[in-house]
């Protein structure tokens, strides 16, 4: 079963067009949808767990017609808003049952071994009758995603995830959702580089409502081997820089900044070849679309 | 910095569309209250004027309350504004001080909120100068009377309510704390103001009022029409202790936020640590060990099957509405909220409905009553806030994604939080029913009757409650944007309030209210439970249609846009069950309202309020030009009345013996039987009949019709011979009641299961009745009718021909036969002949062997009969079962007054005296010949407590009806002025007698205070004149309020002997007289007759003009003497005024004998002491002075210490004494 998405768009009562004709095919397996903020990666989102409608094109799950049949594709999903709340004086367990019965999940004893699975898979199960109000951002995450877990969804839709998250709660939240089984459809949003690199098989990239670029990260990155330079650069020559190359991005190390820049060949004066991330993939061709739109 | 903070704050609220809204809403308020009659604040017409600084005052006080939600939304979120913008952050951290950051947000929004209500003084000015309001309603423009109000009353309240929520919302930062403080201010107020409403709290209960309503209440209780018109409200007694300590607390309150505030994202907390730790939950550690961090394994779940059928969206539905019932229980809002509302209905029941003070047992049928009111306005709020909290849960806390992307059908979800609200209603259903269980324990009643509980609550309280929860849900998910969902419902709240005034009267229109209803112990909800079952499901199928509806514009996803709901909704009807649920609950409505409307409108032709003011304005136009057609009277009347209670039928028969007594011969006869028109309820009020018709009426002599109206009951005929003086003739009368359904309002309580009272309204009279006239001279006005004169002249000699208790007749003989299902007792006046059983009816044959008035009654019901008899005279109490409470009382007080009566006044004219009781459709008690029904509602179910000087209602009321068998039924006066003194005044003075003497002088002084509260309330609200006692026009606060004191003041003057001896006289030579009949003049004869020449001015003060002294205790010293005694001096000033009728004032010299007095400590709950010296001065100057030596310790001193006089301030007449 795939998730097929042909020519979606929306365009906002305000004016803002959100979506421009975006085309994917998810295949089971994680895939991660890379984009800056107000890039439309959450329209997107809620467009596939059928809590909006574009104004045109069309999505398919499978044999399902998502858009016709928002209570099909309901029965398969699992999803977890970006920044969303849960009822604060409710205890994780009573949080966690109630949605697992929504789900479907109706049978008592089949439904309580679930949630204590759940609870121990996401680390939860010591303060499982704390009440979520008193969670922290990492420990909601994890409710969270317990939560779009159960009643086992064909397609899981995580909507910037690890935003907000310390280090060490994101590395958990993208171990758990690592184990998640090779047949689930993931659609992971972010607009932080390594969480696709680190998780995901395809990717791809949207900015101001279009995919500028879909594909394997692995192969993507292949694309740009030796062709980003780097180069230390006193913060009086930055300007002089960005109109002589075609400069991917700036950042500082250690107070100094540090210039990338793309070149099919060895621009001299003191650049440096690196091997080149993901990050530069994204920087590239957001800049490359900044130019051409 | 304040400045900068103060205009940021104007400016705010000066883009704010909602500031315009506020401002409009108020205005529009006062300015309906000014230029149109539906909209009334200060429901005081006739002689005051519409722009009189108390009407002004009033209005501005009222809507100046209801207006504090405004002030919830205005200076609640001052400061929690910018928490909830989440930009507090920012504000806090730039340079703004803390006492200028409050300050000014303080100083601006206070400021908007003194602009806006300035709407309050500008919407009654422009109503004034609307064109097209009445200007005999209004009197001469003066700015003052807009603006003082405006800065006594209203200033002072935003001051103080501004201060309150502005520093609740600053220090909990908390939107529902807001609310619930809102909530709790109201509950606190109206709880207080209950408590405090008694005679002697008032005047604390005036100094606590935050609004300032009972203050001015208090100030102006017994302003006089010229009072009101000109006296402005003025700061000074309890309104400006009332002031300063409100502005003080402002001060106070305001002073708390200066204190607690802190300029720190976190709110302060409100509990101190030792309790709070305990409260929180035991804090979560930041990181939790994750020992399988690295174990990169594969997720493994236990295998869950999902079920998606019938059966587990059932479970869902019923998960859900146990998880908002939960929920919903657990908040701090939701039992706050149930909390008070549980307590009000408890105060309410604990202080059951008192008469004269004394109260009556807690009764559940009184008990259910305080539910199904007492919990109304919380009803409204809780589903007014929970809809809105239904609607809006899950996208206030941002959990709307996942819980919109849930395989859950939009139905369950709806369908499940509703009923989990619903459920935690009925919760609080349940703490109030059980609440008021208490009180009734605690009162030491145990009579719990459960399933009456019950049938009140599920059948009464719980469906609007359903009904309006439906509507608030479609109004929220309609508007989709709570602020404003909470306004419209509040509109639709003060519109259910008016629509009635407007003219929609119909009971289809009354959705989310309860249907009217009387409950009787007796007769149960008897022939209003069909109409109080069909009303509501009607009620409740139209809530299942509006739940339909929000069902389908109920919002989910994302997309919240018109288009999109419309599309969803479009999706949701495809499906057939919910075109199922539609189709069958708008068929239910459709249904049940057509029969309703059957009911209604067809069985019984609707007529609103306007439409029976146009049938009686047409009746009085076509018919009263007969009203001096002489007439022949009736001599003697047999009747036949066989009632069918149990299907609430009736038939009447009576046959009328009459005799032309003029001089003349007389060929015109007219028949008047307004009950068919108008109905007659035993009230006399004036409703549309239906189902009573005349079946015959037929002469004994030969005669043409003239004219037969059987539609409005009048009838006139031509005598073909016409009769001679002294000629007699017979009519005979048919007439039956049948009753179809239900009528919209006001049906037939006469005739009923258990419980039956009819009168001689039934019955046919001769001549132009009256009745049916429209009574309201502002009403009369709109349809240029002259204003109604309440009475003859007391001059008028052709009015003195007649009685005042009927029009037709003098004395006649009397007969009755009433038949009654078997079971039922029957009774009418007369004394029963024999009682036998045909053809299944229980027949009862009563005969009076006396000449009577041509007043009688019929009464039936399952009677329990308890006989006595004291000094031959036979004396029953025909009462409910349960209702045995009084029954001991009432035959005491009887033997009592007998007993007094029979020795001062004259012999009792019956052998016998029957006190019947009748469901408490009316709340009376009437005198019939030897007959007195009497409402369970005013004696039967009263808890006298001997131990806490209750007054004796039962004995009260009964020896009242007892001397009206002398004062009505053998002094019979003329229907002229004056004629309620003669029957009701001297009724209240014998019982009042008779009760001081089985009680004692304290207890009837008690009483009295109770008469002179409610006589000045009672002159303060008369709407034409006021008159001296003997002219009385059936003005209730004179005739009996009044009525007592004067001729308790009398009595006291002259002697209890002299009194009665002119009493005893006056019956001797006027009792059971014929035409023409005697007059109060008459009666003042002989008083006068036995009042000495020094006392002859006070009958001049008591009966023919309003009199009233303005009587103060100065100072009151003493000094122990050597012998142990004290010697008292008592310093006070007197005044004695003349007022007109409209109650303006004239001093005149002071040449009175008053009472003072010395006397000892009181005992508790009196207000004086055993009496010391008591003695009549004469007062000849308005400053004096009277000395005592009085043997024991002075506490109290006075003049007029017993409130004999009639004094506006009577409280200052005793001092304590000062002993040196």
């Amino acid at each position: 079963m795939e998730l097929v998405i042909e020519g979606l768009s929306k365009t906002y009562d305000n004016g803002v067009r959100a979506l421009r004709d975006v085309t994917l095919t998810v295949a089971p397996g994680m895939f991660g949808l890379l984009g800056p903020n107000g890039a439309g990666k959450s329209t997107l989102m809620r467009t596939i767990a059928t809590l909006q409608r574009p104004d045109s094109g069309a999505i398919r799950l499978g044999s399902i017609d998502v858009l016709a049949q928002p209570a099909e594709v309901r029965k398969h999903l699992g999803y977890l808003p970006q920044e969303f709340g849960l009822y604060p004086n409710q205890s994780a367990e009573t949080v966690l049952d109630h949605f697992a019965e929504l789900k479907g999940v109706t049978v008592r004893g089949e439904r309580r071994d679930l949630v204590q699975a759940l609870l121990q898979q996401t680390n939860l199960y010591d303060v499982r009758s704390k009440k979520v109000g008193g969670f922290s951002g990492g420990m909601k995450q994890r409710l969270g995603i317990a939560i779009a877990l159960a009643g086992s969804p064909t397609l899981l839709i995580v909507d910037e995830p690890t935003a907000g998250l310390d280090p060490t709660e994101r590395r958990r939240f993208l171990n758990l959702l690592g184990e998640i089984g090779q047949d689930v459809i993931v659609i992971l949003s972010t607009h932080i580089v390594d969480d696709v690199r680190e998780l995901c098989h395809r990717m791809a990239i949207i900015n101001e409502g279009a995919v500028v670029l879909t594909g394997d990260p692995a192969a993507v990155i292949e694309e740009l081997r030796g062709r980003v330079w780097r180069r230390a650069v006193p913060r009086a020559d930055l300007a002089a820089l960005s109109s002589q190359y075609d400069v991917i991005s700036t950042r500082l190390v250690a107070g100094t900044p540090m210039v990338h820049v793309f070149s099919d060949t060895d621009p001299g004066n003191g650049f440096t070849p690196i091997d080149a991330g993901l990050e530069d993939v994204y920087f590239h061709r957001l800049g490359a679309q900044a130019v051409t739109a | 910095m304040f400045w900068t903070v103060f205009r940021f704050e104007l400016d705010y609220h000066r883009r704010r569309p909602s500031t315009y809204l506020f401002f409009a809403t108020l205005f529009l308020m006062t300015f309906f209250a000014m230029a149109s009659d539906a909209f009334l604040i200060f429901d005081d017409q006739g002689q005051v004027m519409k722009n009189a600084p108390i009407v002004l005052a009033q209005t501005m006080a009222v809507i100046c309350a209801i207006g504090q939600t405004i002030t919830t939304a205005l200076m609640g979120t001052a400061i929690l504004r910018d928490v909830q913008l989440k930009s507090h952050e920012l504000v806090f951290t730039t340079r703004v001080t803390r006492n200028g950051y409050l300050a000014g947000r303080f100083a601006g929004a206070c400021v908007v909120m003194l602009l806006i209500y300035l709407a309050l003084p500008l919407g009654s000015l422009v109503g004034t100068w609307m064109p097209w309001v009445d200007h005999d309603r209004l009197q001469q423009f003066r700015l003052m009377s807009y603006l003082r109000p405006f800065l006594i009353i209203v200033v002072p309240n935003i001051l103080f309510v501004s201060a309150l929520f502005f520093t609740v919302g600053a220090i909990t930062r908390n939107l529902l704390a807001i609310y619930v403080q809102g909530v709790a201010l109201l509950a606190v107020w109206a709880i207080s103001q209950n408590i405090l409403r008694d005679l002697d709290k008032r005047l604390l209960g005036a100094i606590v009022d935050p609004f300032a309503l009972s203050t001015t209440g208090l100030v102006t209780r017994y302003w006089t029409v010229a009072d009101k018109n000109m006296r402005d409200i003025t700061l000074t007694g309890p309104l400006l202790w009332n002031r300063v300590l409100w502005i003080g607390l402002a001060a106070v309150v305001l002073g708390i936020a200066f204190m607690a505030v802190r300029l720190e994202v976190e709110a302060q907390p409100l509990l101190p640590a030792w309790l709070r730790r305990r409260r929180r939950p035991a804090p979560i550690p930041a990181s939790m060990p994750y020992p399988a961090a690295s174990r990169f394994g594969s997720l493994t779940l236990p295998p869950a099957r999902l079920h998606f059928d019938p059966r587990a969206r059932f479970q869902q539905m019923m998960s859900l509405c146990r998880f908002f019932f939960a929920s919903i229980v657990r908040e701090p809002v939701f039992l706050a909220i149930a909390i008070i509302a549980s307590i009000n209905v408890s105060l309410g029941a604990w202080n059951v409905d008192r008469l004269y003070g004394t109260p009556i047992w807690p009764v559940t049928a009184e008990m259910i009553g305080f539910l199904n009111g007492g919990l109304a306005l919380f009803t409204i709020i809780l589903t007014t806030i929970y809809a809105g909290e239904l609607v809006w849960r899950e996208r206030q806390l941002r959990a709307d994604g996942a819980t919109d992307a849930l395989p859950v059908p939009t139905s369950v979800v709806v369908g499940g939080k509703i009923l989990g609200f619903l459920g935690a209603m009925a919760v609080m259903l349940l703490v109030a029913m059980l609440a008021t269980v208490g009180v009734q324990t605690a009162k030491g009643y145990h009579h719990y009757e459960f399933p009456l509980y019950l049938q009140a609550l599920l059948g009464v309280v719980w469906p609007t409650t359903v009904e309006l929860t439906a509507l608030a849900l479609l109004v929220h998910t309609l508007v989709n944007n709570k602020y404003v969902g909470h306004v419209v419902m509040i509109v639709f709240y003060v519109l259910t309030a008016v629509l009635g005034t407007w003219g929609f009267e119909r009971v289809l229109y009354q959705y989310g209210q309860a249907p009217t209803f009387i409950y009787s112990d007796m007769n149960r909800f008897g022939h209003y439970a069909p109409f109080m079952t069909w009303v509501t499901m009607y009620n409740c199928a139209l809530a299942a249609v509006l739940l339909v509806l929000a069902y389908l514009f109920w919002v989910r996803g994302a997309d919240d846009g018109w288009p999109a709901r419309l599309r969803n909704a479009a999706a949701r009807w495809q499906s057939g069950a919910t075109k199922v649920a539609g189709g069958l609950t708008a068929a239910g409505a459709i249904a049940s309202g057509g029969f309703v409307f059957y009911n209604t409108a067809v069985l019984n032709p609707f007529a609103g309020t306007k439409e029976i003011e146009n049938r009686q304005v047409a009746y009085e136009k076509d018919y009263r030009h007969f009203k001096d057609l002489a007439q022949p009277r009736i001599v003697g009347v047999r009747i036949r009345a066989d009632l069918v209670p149990e299907r609430r039928e009736f038939a009447l028969q009576s046959v009328y013996r009459i005799v032309n007594k003029r001089a003349r011969p007389l060929d015109s006869l007219l028949v008047s039987l307004p009950a068919v028109g108008f109905g007659s309820n035993i009230t006399g009020g004036v409703f549309a009949g239906g189902g009573y018709h005349a079946d015959s009426l037929v002469w004994s002599k030969p005669s043409r019709v003239l004219l037969a109206d059987s539609a409005r009951g009048v009838y006139l005929y031509r005598l073909t011979t016409p009769l001679a003086p002294g000629d007699s003739l017979t009519l005979s009368f048919g007439g039956h009641f049948s009753p179809a359904g239900f009528p919209n309002a006001n049906p037939n309580n006469d005739i009923v299961d258990n419980g039956t009272f009819l009168n001689n309204n039934y019955f046919p009279g001769l001549g132009y009745d009256d009745g049916p006239e429209l009574a309201d001279d502002d009403k009369r006005k709109e349809h240029k009718l002259a204003p109604k004169a309440r009475a003859h002249p007391i001059g008028d000699t052709l009015a003195r021909k007649d009685n005042a208790l009927s029009m037709d007749a003098d004395w006649i003989s009397f007969d009755a036969a009433v038949s009654t299902v078997p079971g039922q007792i029957a009774i009418a006046p007369g004394y029963l002949q024999r009682d036998t059983v045909e053809n299944g009816r229980h027949v009862f044959y009563y005969h009076m062997d006396k000449p009577i008035l041509p007043l009688y009654s019929i009464q039936s019901a399952r009677y329990l009969v308890r006989h006595d008899q004291y000094k031959g005279v036979a004396i029953d109490v025909y009462y409910h079962a349960g209702h045995e409470y009084d029954v001991d009382r009432m035959i005491d007080a009887t033997k009592r007054g007998l007993d007094y009566y029979t020795t001062n006044f004259s012999p009792y004219q019956f052998r016998q005296y029957r006190i019947i009781e009748f469901p408490r459709y009316q709340v009376f008690a009437e005198s019939f010949p030897n007959t007195i029904p009497f409402s369970e509602g005013i004696g039967f179910i009263a808890r006298v407590r001997d131990r806490d000087d209750d007054l004796d209602m039962p004995m009260f009321v009964t020896a009242h009806e007892l001397a009206h068998q002398w004062w009505a039924h053998q002094i019979v006066p003329a229907n002229v002025q004056g004629a309620a003194m003669l029957t009701e005044s001297l009724a209240e003075y014998s019982a009042l007698t008779v009760m001081e003497k089985r009680y004692g002088a304290s207890r009837a002084q008690k009483f009295l205070r109770f008469e002179l509260d409610m006589y000045l309330r009672g002159r303060s609200a008369e709407k034409k004149k006021e008159l001296p006692l003997m002219l009385v026009e059936g003005q209730p606060y004179i005739h009996y309020n009044k009525g007592s004191l004067v001729f308790y003041a009398l009595r006291d003057y002259i002697g209890e002997d002299s009194l009665n001896v002119a009493l005893r006289r006056y019956l001797k030579d006027k009792g059971f007289q014929n035409p023409p009949y005697t007059v109060t003049t008459d009666l003042l004869q002989y008083i006068r007759a036995v009042t000495p020449d020094s006392l002859q001015y006070v009958i001049h003060d008591l009966f023919e003009t309003i009199t009233l002294y303005d009587n103060k205790a100065d100072t009151a010293t003493a000094v122990k003497r050597a012998d142990g005694t004290y010697a008292v001096h008592l310093a006070f000033s007197a005044k004695k005024l003349r007022a007109d009728s409209l109650g303006n004032q004239t001093e005149i010299p002071v040449a009175d004998y008053i009472d003072a007095g010395v006397f000892g400590a009181p005992e508790p709950g009196n207000k004086l002491g055993k009496p010391l010296a008591v003695r009549k001065v004469h007062v000849t100057a308005n400053q004096m002075s009277a000395d005592f030596v009085v043997s024991e310790r002075p506490v109290k001193a006075g003049i007029d210490p017993y409130n004999k006089l009639i004094d506006r301030t009577p409280e200052d007449n005793v001092r304590t004494v000062d002993v040196k």
